[in-house]
């Protein structure tokens, strides 16, 4: 009588080998998933953006998804013949999920009568401070505070001047 | 069946903390950048979304990890293995491969080749600078197939 055992031995090594089989190959993979991405004003986004809790908050609004800053806000704006520095204007806050090195570049400037170095971005309350070429980082959650130092010494007419702040954070 | 993290071709959130942005949600992989991705929160990631007029690219989102036995070439597509885009816009909407937005994933021509064990991550960006998201947000496909 052949013994039982060395059958049952072959067919385990066949189902073995027929599991390996089945398990380890494919040909095509076409996996369609989901994608969800929620768009938000700055007020809500991964890099939060709004007007700043102190005085000088005023000068900065969320209006049409963006912080907009305007310094004439219904007064007469900024002294010609003068330096301005007006500070803790808006916050950016970093809510996102890393570490992210933040500038603001005002990179459009081209007028004559205020130039790049005329206006000059800072962050916290010292005008030193730079934030324009010198990066401050900012961990998950942090916040800092953004001002201005306008210098309108040369400019002596009443003048309206749009500059475009351009806000880069990079992990 | 496997869910997305043990199958042949393994689709998990990556490791990293851009992997928040990801999550399995009955076992497929999700891409949510929203307040209702349950990773949201807490000492996590707090906006409730990308800035609307802004430039956002989100390197390592989503790690793919071939633990099949063959080599196998990967990329992303639309259903049809075409660029995904937004509203139309190729460039709007662009999956890149690791942490290089210009180093795209979308499309045959621009796959990668995993060996077995090996894996790829993939980030995301997304320019709202040119293009407003209205309606849903499109889907992204995951494309596998054995090399030659």
């Amino acid at each position: 009588m052949r013994p039982k055992g060395k059958l049952f031995a072959l067919l385990a090594v066949f189902a073995a080998i027929g599991l390996v089989t089945a398990s380890g190959a494919f040909t095509t993979v076409d996996a369609d998933r989901t994608a969800t991405v929620d768009v938000n004003g700055d007020a809500a986004a991964l890099l939060q953006m709004n007007a700043s809790n102190a005085a000088n908050g005023a000068y900065a609004s969320s209006g049409n998804n963006q912080v907009t800053i305007d310094f004439n806000n219904g007064n007469s704006g900024l002294n010609p013949n003068a330096v301005t520095t007006i500070s803790l204007v808006f916050n950016i806050t970093n809510q996102g999920t890393q570490p992210v090195d933040v500038t603001v570049d005002d990179s459009n400037i081209s007028d004559t009568d205020l130039t790049d170095s005329e206006f000059k971005i800072f962050h916290g309350t010292a005008p030193g401070d730079d934030i324009e070429t010198s990066s401050e980082t900012l961990d998950s959650g942090e916040q800092i505070s953004i001002g201005f130092k306008i210098d309108l010494t040369d400019v002596t007419s009443s003048t309206e001047f749009d500059i475009n702040l351009d806000v880069f954070a990079e992990a | 069946m496997a869910g997305d993290e043990s199958a042949l071709l393994a689709l998990t959130p990556a490791t990293g903390a851009n992997g928040q942005y990801a999550y399995l949600n009955s076992g497929q992989l999700e891409i949510d950048i929203s307040s209702n991705n349950p990773n949201a929160g807490g000492s996590n990631f707090t906006g409730a979304g990308v800035n609307d007029d802004a430039l956002t690219s989100i390197n390592d989102v989503f790690i793919i990890e071939n633990q099949g036995t063959q080599d196998v070439d990967v990329y992303l597509g639309d259903g049809s293995g075409n660029a995904i885009g937004l509203n139309g816009n190729d460039t709007a909407l662009q999956y890149y491969w690791g942490s290089t937005t210009t180093n795209s994933s979308e499309t045959s021509s621009n796959s990668v080749t995993l060996s077995p064990g090996q894996s790829v991550t993939v980030g995301f960006q997304i320019d709202l600078r040119v293009e407003s998201v209205s309606g849903s947000f499109p889907d992204f496909t995951v494309f596998a197939e054995a090399s030659n």
